[in-house]
């Protein structure tokens, strides 16, 4: 088996005008379905029983679906509900549905991992509501909240490569485009993925970074001996999910 | 045709057809499960024991297969296999892509199986003169394969929603049947609900199956 590099260099710029919409669709979808995950995570621990019963009923839905069955639900859909909308944008709404339901529940779980006890000390020692939050509750969060957190954003640059089935133009669908011209799929879809395997890696690192400097600490103002980070404590393998 | 269309009956007719999908889906996903315990227990065996380049050669195994996106794979899997030499179809393809996949999830699942056996009875066993491969054979693994159902349970519910990617490769799963079907009666929306309502009764069951069986082994573990 020959492996013919010429192929990617010719192609090139498809390539990379296919890298450039994965980029913005993870970006995109990324803010936006952090925005709807943490509105979900209010719902389901409010009060309000129906509030919290249809936040449920809507992650449990959305986590027990495949990404490509929503995906084509929202694709097929909002047609027939008289929606017309670009193929790019139904992705990024899809994604962001999909992505929203699961950050709901790591934001809940970060929510929930901070003992109420925690606020009442701090407000007890003479800290406002402010002070407690930012310097007692958000910064055990955080460690809780991160390394999944992470892990989702990486979730969602594989998930949008099913994108390219509703014929989003994104790096899978750039790959098929050039293996189309060049008859030579093995190299081109081993190129894309080394190139996706490069854009993870470097989420993954950042998600590190993140850790790092939002650690208790991290300003070197506390001791040594200090109880271990959280997130020391919950160290989950990065990139977890498929 | 007005703004709204949505015929719930259209739903319902494609039932039977979509249900012989979703068995065909969930037999998809078994052979994968095997085919991915299959591997997954000996990449583990050679992680544990072989040498540091196997070690590194399966850690970026693991690394590739969780950073790069499973339709890429399923696209590499299907390309490849006829280049060197192995023809076997869309469905073997397809499976053979699920389970090298999972494979890298189940792994690491493995791995924190292992942590839970105690090292003592690997030195007990020594010290009963077993040779390694009758350790793993009758002490570790019987143990791990007990450990890993609950996460294994939840692994496969991540294979079943990976298979309808296969049907871009012309695997005729509950995915596929849904567009066949819709492809004839042009209502989508209504076929791929009952498809999704298929795929969610599939997933939820799976989870709830691995929450049962997890909390009965805590159960046990008193």
């Amino acid at each position: 088996m020959e492996f013919d590099v010429n192929v990617i260099v010719t192609y090139w710029p498809i390539i990379a005008r296919g890298l450039a919409v994965t980029v913005g669709i993870f970006l995109g979808s990324l803010v936006l379905s952090f925005v709807l995950g943490l509105l979900i995570a209010i719902a389901r621990l409010s009060r309000l029983s129906l509030l919290s019963r249809a936040a449920y009923v809507y992650i449990e839905f959305v986590r027990n679906l495949p990404f490509m069955i929503l995906l084509f639900l929202f694709f097929f859909g909002l047609p027939a509900f008289g929606l017309h909308l670009p193929s790019f944008v139904i992705g990024v709404i899809a994604l962001t549905v999909y992505g929203g339901a699961y950050y709901a529940e790591i934001f809940r779980a970060a929510i929930q991992s901070v003992p109420k006890g925690q606020t009442d000390s701090a407000r007890a020692t003479g800290m406002t509501h402010g002070q407690a939050l930012r310097h007692i509750i958000l910064p055990q969060m955080m460690g809780f909240f991160i390394p999944p957190a992470t892990n989702q954003a990486v979730m969602l640059i594989k998930e949008s490569a099913i994108l390219s089935t509703i014929t989003v133009v994104d790096l899978t669908m750039a790959a098929q485009i050039v293996q189309g011209y060049t008859y030579s799929p093995v190299e081109v879809f081993f190129m894309i993925s080394v190139l996706y395997w490069i854009l993870i890696a470097g989420v993954a690192r950042v998600g590190l970074w993140l850790e790092r400097v939002t650690r208790p600490g991290a300003s070197g103002r506390q001791l040594k001996e200090s109880v271990p980070s959280t997130a020391a404590r919950n160290r989950r393998p990065l990139i977890g999910n498929r | 045709m007005g703004p709204v269309s949505f015929d719930f009956s259209y739903t319902l007719q494609a039932m039977p057809r979509l249900l012989d999908g979703a068995l065909l889906t969930l037999l998809l996903a078994s052979a994968a499960i095997l085919l991915s315990l299959i591997l997954a227990t000996a990449l583990t065996i050679l992680r544990e024991t072989g040498s540091r380049a196997a070690r590194v050669a399966i850690n970026i195994y693991i690394s590739y297969i969780r950073g790069t996106p499973l339709l890429v794979q399923i696209f590499l899997i299907f390309y490849v296999l006829p280049v060197v030499g192995i023809d076997l179809g869309p469905l073997a393809a397809g499976i053979i892509a699920l389970g090298m996949n999972s494979a890298a999830f189940t792994t690491e699942i493995m791995r924190g199986g292992l942590s839970a056996i105690p090292a003592e009875q690997i030195e007990a066993g020594r010290s009963l003169g077993l040779r390694p491969f009758a350790i793993w054979r009758k002490v570790i693994l019987p143990q791990l394969f007990r450990l890993i159902i609950p996460p294994l349970v939840n692994e496969l519910t991540g294979v079943v929603k990976g298979t309808p990617l296969v049907s871009v490769i012309t695997v005729v799963e509950l995915m596929r049947t849904a567009q066949q079907i819709y492809n004839v009666n042009f209502r989508p929306a209504e076929v791929l609900l009952g498809a999704a309502i298929l795929y969610f009764a599939m997933n939820f069951a799976l989870t709830r199956m691995a929450a049962v069986i997890e909390r009965r082994n805590a159960l046990m573990a008193h």
